[in-house]
């Protein structure tokens, strides 16, 4: 990365803006992100911190909403049936869409979509239930086309919700994880991640028709007990705006033992955890 | 026989009659300097506090951006929504939609639970005086939606004046895309005097009101209300007033902006 000497261009980067805050009139920059031009000057559009990469001056907001990439995996609400199509919550700007075609078919079955698919899309997923899937394309107008064409993706079940800021998720190999408390979390990258009992994917592929099911297993009281804990250890450091992965989750649940479920999320706890999991992830890095 | 027949097709008046009380007229405000102390062109403390409805608990229904917004005794809250998809399909443009409401509590008098007219009309003022500083050329077939709840109000202008505010530092609080931050402001006039950001018991007084909604840093006015009459001097005047007391109110907010970031 080239770094510019003029002292003029230096100061823009690492600087915290209002929105109408004009940054520079330098017209050697691209205006990216949360920044529009006007008469030669590029302006921020949001409050934010200024960040600058080679040319490209962008202003990162605190909060922003999910933009979806191609290849991103994500949990969503299906909000709508239409026709051939589902629309999804996906926490962005507008309504994902999941296309009939895009689905797998109970039992993995390979052949297009008739119009008796057509009419038992409810049985496939009804209006409430949450997918999880797979970014596959944009849509002329910026819409995300989603799919669940794996055996891993596909309908959520006997857990919880819980919803976090998208920057918060960091894009990595894999977003389905094991934790070794012995439950499921799906870090969705829009920033919903669920949290559920821990089901073998043998028992999913041994029974075609599970893939859609609507119906939660038998959830004992103490694994109950385990996915609140983990779900409040999401919530604190969402709170508290670290980083969520599975490590910071399981270094949150390990600390979290020390107190009862119901209690991580009152003020002090919640801090002395977050703190408790920074200190550990800086550990790690170091 | 005939005059003790009570008639019921006419409106019986009392037999006997008082003549009403009169109140004096009320005492001009300033012969002893404000009501309150202030300087004739002094806003009253403002404090600003973004994300307090921020949900703790994980919902979808949670606001994406919200402010609390004090300005003497005026309280205002405001959620924002979106940018979610919008009711039109095909729309190039985002939409920004309004609601206003004033807690039954809110004013010296009780107020209904049901939005009146007045509460309508104010909505729509602020989606005009927000609407020019949203970019809702990035936002397409979205919409975003702002909830103002008043909870306490003090001087009508001065209340729409920090709804107004209230808006603008929820807005980037959400961390929408906007042109500027819009900052307004409210004068009264009592004889040929201009006094800033009325409460209520002095603008009851005046003549005549000014709103001036602006956004300093582009210098442009996004809304304009008067009420009362006035020379077209005189209003140039106050709006020129009126527009340095924005710019004061805008730089309170984007500090408050920039401490929250640091």
């Amino acid at each position: 990365m080239e770094i510019d000497e003029q002292p003029q261009r230096m100061d823009v980067a690492a600087r915290i803006v209002t929105p109408g805050t004009a940054i520079t009139s330098d017209t050697a920059f691209m205006r990216g992100h949360g920044t529009f031009a006007e008469h030669d000057t590029i302006y921020s559009s949001v409050a934010g911190v200024v960040e600058r990469i080679n040319k490209l001056v962008s202003v990162r907001p605190l909060k922003q909403r999910y933009s979806g990439e191609i290849g991103d995996i994500i949990v969503g609400r299906i909000t709508e049936v239409a026709s051939k199509r589902w629309r999804v919550d996906v926490n962005s700007r507008q309504d994902g869409v999941l296309l009939l075609s895009s689905i797998n078919l109970p039992g993995g079955i390979q052949r297009r979509k008739s119009e008796s698919d057509e009419l038992q899309m409810r049985s496939f997923f009804a209006e409430g239930d949450l997918v999880f899937a797979e970014v596959q394309s944009y849509f002329a107008d910026g819409a995300l086309s989603l799919h669940t064409r794996s055996i891993q993706y596909g309908k959520l079940r006997n857990g919880t919700l819980v919803t976090a800021f998208p920057q918060l998720v960091p894009r990595s190999r894999s977003h389905f994880h094991i934790l070794p408390c012995g439950v499921d979390v799906v870090l969705g990258v829009n920033g919903y991640i669920w949290v559920s009992k821990h089901v073998p994917a043998s028992t999913v592929e041994a029974n075609a028709e599970l893939i859609y099911s609507d119906k939660n297993e038998s959830i004992s009281d103490d694994e109950r007990e385990v996915i609140a804990r983990v779900a409040n250890c999401i919530q604190l450091l969402n709170r508290l705006y670290v980083k969520i992965t599975d490590t910071s989750i399981i270094f949150a649940y390990e600390a979290s033992l020390a107190h009862a479920a119901k209690d991580l999320l009152t003020r002090d706890v919640a801090t002395e955890l977050a703190h408790n999991v920074m200190t550990r992830l800086e550990q790690q890095q170091a | 026989m005939a005059s003790n027949v009570f008639d019921r097709r006419r409106i019986n008046g009392p037999q006997r009659s008082v003549e009403p009380l009169y109140t004096a007229k009320a005492a001009e405000p300033f012969a002893n300097g404000r009501l309150d102390g202030r300087a004739l062109d002094q806003v009253r403390p403002i404090f600003i506090k973004t994300g307090p409805l921020d949900a703790q608990s994980p919902s979808a229904s949670a606001p994406s951006g919200s402010a609390y917004y004090e300005q003497g005794k005026i309280r205002v809250s405001c959620a924002i929504y979106g940018p979610r998809q919008g009711r039109q399909s095909n729309a190039r443009m985002g939409s920004f939609d309004c609601d206003f409401k004033y807690a039954p509590f809110s004013c010296s008098w009780r107020l209904s639970h049901i939005k009146s007219s007045d509460e309508k009309e104010i909505a729509l003022m602020l989606e005009h005086a927000i609407g020019p500083a949203i970019r809702l050329e990035a936002y397409p077939k979205a919409s975003i939606d702002a909830f103002v709840t008043v909870i306490e109000s003090d001087g009508k202008a001065a209340t729409i004046a920090a709804a107004i505010n209230c808006i603008s530092a929820a807005l980037a609080d959400a961390g929408i895309e906007l042109y500027d931050s819009v900052a307004a402001c409210s004068m009264s006039m009592y004889g040929t005097q201009w006094v800033s950001d009325c409460s209520q018991a002095e603008e009851n007084a005046s003549t005549c009101s000014l709103l001036v909604s602006r956004m300093p840093s582009v210098d442009e006015i996004t809304y304009l209300l008067q009420h009362g009459k006035t020379t077209p001097e005189m209003t140039t005047q106050a709006i020129q007033a009126c527009s340095n007391d924005c710019t004061r109110v805008y730089a309170v907010i984007c500090r408050y902006l920039q401490a929250t970031l640091e």
